[in-house]
């Protein structure tokens, strides 16, 4: 069994909802969809206040080279627009749409599936844009700019993320069963944009036996290779799937297609599905609801700009009195809210409610310099480096390598003293921008 | 929802198990069997000083914590560490007054001066241990027999090699000092219990193999090459691997964390340079014992070996199954061509260097002059090996012949008696002997010796004082002085048997 070389944990998987289909969430009254979601630029709003707006409508259009439009996901009247609570943790731009109940497409819209090979790679490409695809496991990049590298990379090498290794989260999980052939119809759309001879890998941790076996029965016939990875956290990054299926290693500020690969998650592949052979907008996404806080823990398709608070209204209410934590995201890279009027966005793979007092009393401890987090790191920093010189004189961090770290939380995880090294490494991050920042300002 | 209380946090919210009180009382569990090993060997007065020690660093912690207006953090189990690792490195005899001021010191000065847990640069145990040394020179070395009621005391194995050679430290069996059965400290003179407790660590992955491999692979190639050299002069690297406190040090000293690298190469030239010292130290220096010593140096390289990484392109050193295969195979053929060494090729120069001995013992004996062409080897119908002494016209000077006595204090006694052609005796030496030092190897002593300058084996009543013979007894030591005699009267009986009865005949 294949996985990556260096670093890596095994948390807990606490994968709770894998045995439960997908419902699909009745449409909320109020729906608050922001303007950013996903990385880049924030979309360029078309709509104004009060206006009628019809389902799959453009209401925000992508602005610059790295940007992605953003349509309204039912038909209604635009409420109001303000800043609102984002699960980015700042307060983010947000179009309020109240529904009509009537759900009435745009016209052209959600059409009849057609044959994909009848159109040409532009209007594939147009279309993938138009409907505003980002990538779907967390990082939110506009699908089309990926899929369109600089002339001069080859790509040899194309792969679809299954391995969903962060605890809890199973919508990619449910996805691969319930909508195999259209997750596979969506990667041959990916496909077709680059040359033939390219090598097409399905990257699956073998802790979905079923999947694995389906997409093994369904891939194999189209040329795709099913590759089983052994289960350790941070197998789903980029550059660790990577390295486990090619072997190949993507170094320090270097970008998959500079080794020859990319990478699509299952949940981007089933939307590219949809928006060119269905021309759908991406409007709605799979997410898991879990965590022992939760009454009825689900994977559920709720459409985008659904507020929290509706989705705990729909999973039965909050189980325990001693809820503390709301993550938006999987429990190792996802982010607590203070707010349940966030909503959900392209890239919310799961919500999580935790009622653990422990963590909410945890405390930093010394450094024993136990070395675990060395040990954990995927990237080969030095976690209690990092978070020491973070403290004490933050610039040096740069000479240990500061940049590369993804803060993918393995060191923190098995830290034995609960030390908060993300946060001071993310600390470090944000403090050298600003030098940065400072230092050109005086340069001007 | 309202009355929902959220918490604002940085991820990861998922946590290991793992903390500081599971990571310190593994080890205080690791340690067990050193503790039962040191109950066993030294008796109850261990068990106590164990107690002692501690209970006082415990409370210590305890005191600064309250005197810092830090959290109460006494009982996370570090402090119970220090404690039993301080009192596994004392003799069991040691005052308990010292071992609650060497607490202090590795507790208060050391730890808590230096920042608390996980600042100190020094290992806390092994300072303190070196300050009571260094304050207290004769209670620190001197140690009690294992099994002795009434606290008899010894030198420890090494120290014995330094102060009376590598002849009466050859009297130790290996056997003896890897189950731990010799004077030494608490803990150290268990390897057996030490390798034991370590398995757990190593199982729990809280130390690597690198540190102990490396530190005690460099001691052994350092004395090995010492001993191949000059095999009588320097001890074999088994004895260095089964006494003192080597393992002591390389399993739960120079694995302690917060004093070591963090860093995988940093921890090989760790533990390369404590192995180094300790040889350098052991052979060399003023003290028997230099585990301690070298750990506590190669602590203050701790820092830089840390930094050493260059991130400049990009990667970091790490040690990979290759380099780890290539430097356990490189260990493992080293040590195999040591020991080759050692056990084969040896041998020869051995032989040679033991005659070279006897021939510098004959010299001792006899009262006069000659040349090493004069002497000339016997054998008896026993094949029992004469000494003989010829006058340039090839008539005989003297004889000398190695006999021994089971009746010492503690075990045989060999020794070479000269005799002149007419029977009497010139003058003996002891070859080897076990008995008490300062009192039985006083067998040794010119004036003891004179006593039978002359005698002849009739005539004499070959006895001592105490029986009716006219040998005058050392004092204290009569069983010694008895075995010395019986010894003498046993040379003079071969000769007589081998020279005079025959010649008669």
């Amino acid at each position: 069994m294949k996985t990556f070389k260096c670093g890596g944990i095994h948390p807990d998987e606490n994968k709770f909802t894998r045995h439960l289909s997908i419902e699909t969430m009745p449409m909320p009254k109020l729906l608050a969809v922001p303007l950013i979601q996903h990385i880049g630029k924030p979309a360029a709003l078309i709509v104004k206040l009060g206006e009628q707006v019809k389902k799959g409508q453009c209401i925000a259009n992508a602005d610059g080279f790295i940007s992605a439009s953003i349509h309204s996901p039912t038909s209604g009247k635009i409420k109001k627009i303000e800043n609102h609570p984002h699960s980015g943790g700042k307060f983010v731009k947000t179009v309020f749409i109240e529904s009509d109940g009537r759900e009435e497409w745009a016209e052209g819209l959600n059409t009849d599936e057609i044959d994909f090979k009848k159109l040409s790679l532009e209007e594939k490409l147009k279309r993938i844009k138009d409907a505003g695809i980002v990538g779907m496991g967390g990082a939110g990049f506009p699908t089309h700019v990926k899929l369109s590298p600089p002339k001069d990379k080859k790509i040899d090498t194309l792969i679809l993320n299954g391995a969903e290794c962060e605890p809890y989260l199973t919508a990619d999980h449910r996805l691969m069963l319930e909508k195999t052939d259209e997750i596979l119809k969506g990667l041959s759309i990916i496909a077709s944009f680059f040359p033939d001879g390219l090598k097409i890998y399905i990257g699956i941790e073998n802790n979905k036996p079923d999947a694995i076996k389906l997409m093994n029965e369904k891939a194999s016939p189209l040329g795709f290779e099913v590759v089983v990875l052994k289960p350790l956290y941070p197998q789903g990054g980029e550059k660790q799937l990577i390295n486990a299926i090619t072997k190949r290693t993507v170094g320090n500020g270097q970008l998959p297609f500079d080794v020859g690969c990319m990478v699509n998650n299952v949940a981007t592949a089933y939307a590219v599905y949809e928006a060119v052979c269905k021309n759908k907008p991406l409007i709605e996404r799979v997410l898991t609801v879990s965590g022992m806080a939760i009454k009825n823990k689900k994977n559920i398709k709720a459409p985008i700009g659904t507020m929290f608070s509706d989705i705990v209204d729909y999973c039965g209410g909050i189980a325990s009195r001693t809820m503390n934590l709301l993550i938006s995201g999987g429990p190792m890279m996802g982010k607590a809210q203070y707010s349940f009027d966030v909503p959900v966005i392209k890239t919310t793979s799961g919500i999580l409610f935790i009622d653990e007092i422990k963590l909410a009393e945890k405390k930093e401890r010394p450094c024993l310099r136990c070395g675990r987090c060395e040990e954990a790191c995927s990237v080969n920093l030095k976690p209690w480096l990092l978070s020491n010189l973070a403290q004490k004189d933050v610039e040096r961090t740069l000479e240990y390598g500061l940049n590369q770290c993804m803060e993918c939380g393995s060191c923190a995880f098995v830290c034995p003293s609960k030390r908060d090294l993300v946060h001071w490494i993310k600390y470090a991050k944000v403090m050298n921008a600003n030098i940065k920042a400072i230092g050109a300002t005086e340069r001007q | 929802m309202e009355n929902t209380k959220l918490i604002v946090s940085y991820p990861p919210y998922t946590k290991s198990k793992d903390s500081i009180e599971k990571v310190m009382y593994t080890v205080v569990f690791a340690l067990l069997p050193a503790v039962v090993a040191a109950v066993y060997f030294f008796g109850l007065r261990a068990l106590a000083l164990i107690f002692v020690c501690s209970i006082s660093a415990i409370g210590f912690e305890y005191l600064i914590n309250v005197f810092r207006k830090q959290e109460i953090a006494c009982f996370d189990g570090s402090a119970l560490v220090t404690g039993i690792l301080l009192a596994l490195n004392l003799p069991s005899n040691l005052p308990y007054w010292m071992a609650v001021l060497g607490s202090f010191v590795a507790i208060v000065v050391v730890k808590q001066l230096f920042g608390g847990l996980g600042f100190n640069v020094f290992n806390p145990a092994l300072a303190a241990r070196v300050f009571l040394l260094i304050s207290f020179p004769v209670a620190m070395t001197i140690w009690p027999i294992p099994f002795s009621v009434d606290m008899q005391t010894a030198a420890s194995p090494l120290g014995i090699l330094k102060t009376e050679g590598l002849k009466a430290a050859n009297s130790i069996t290996l056997w003896q000092a890897f189950i731990g059965n010799v004077g030494g400290s608490l803990g150290e003179t268990s390897a057996l219990a030490l390798l034991l407790g370590s398995v757990i660590l190593f199982w729990k992955k809280y130390i690597t193999w690198i540190i102990p491999v490396s530190f005690v692979g460099a001691t052994l190639a350092f004395t090995g090459i010492f001993h191949y050299m000059e095999p009588l002069k320097y001890a074999s690297p088994a004895f260095h691997f089964t006494c003192g406190g080597l393992l002591l040090g390389a399993l739960f000293m120079a694995t302690d964390m917060v004093t070591t690298p963090v860093s995988k190469r940093g921890q090989l030239i760790f533990g390369l340079g404590c192995g180094l010292l300790t040889g350098i130290i052991r052979l060399f220096g003023g003290y028997p014992e230099g585990v301690s010593f070298a750990i506590l140096i190669m602590n203050a390289f701790v820092p830089l070996l840390d930094k050493w990484d260059n991130y400049s392109n990009g990667k970091k050193w790490r040690l990979t199954k290759m380099r780890s295969v290539i430097v356990l195979t490189c260990i493992g053929f080293f040590s195999a061509f040591l020991l080759y060494m050692t056990d084969n090729i040896t041998k020869e120069p051995i032989k040679k260097a033991i005659e070279r001995v006897k021939v510098e013992a004959l010299r001792q004996i006899f009262p006069f002059e000659f040349s090493d062409k004069d002497i000339n080897i016997a054998f008896d119908k026993n094949g029992k090996e004469f000494f003989e002494i010829k006058n340039k016209d090839n008539s005989l000077r003297g004889i000398a012949v190695e006999t021994s006595s089971d009746k010492g204090y503690g075990g045989e006694i060999t020794i070479l008696v000269a005799v002149s052609p007419d029977g009497k005796v010139f003058n003996y030496n002891v070859l080897s002997h076990k008995e008490t030092p300062g009192l039985g190897n006083k067998i040794e002593n010119e004036a003891f010796k004179k006593q039978f300058n002359g005698k002849t084996l009739d005539g004499f009543n070959w006895k001592v004082k105490k029986d009716d013979g006219f040998v005058d007894e050392l004092t204290a030591a009569t069983i010694s002085s008895r075995a010395a005699t019986d010894a003498v009267k046993k040379g003079l009986e071969v000769i007589s048997n081998k020279y005079f009865v025959e010649n008669k005949k």
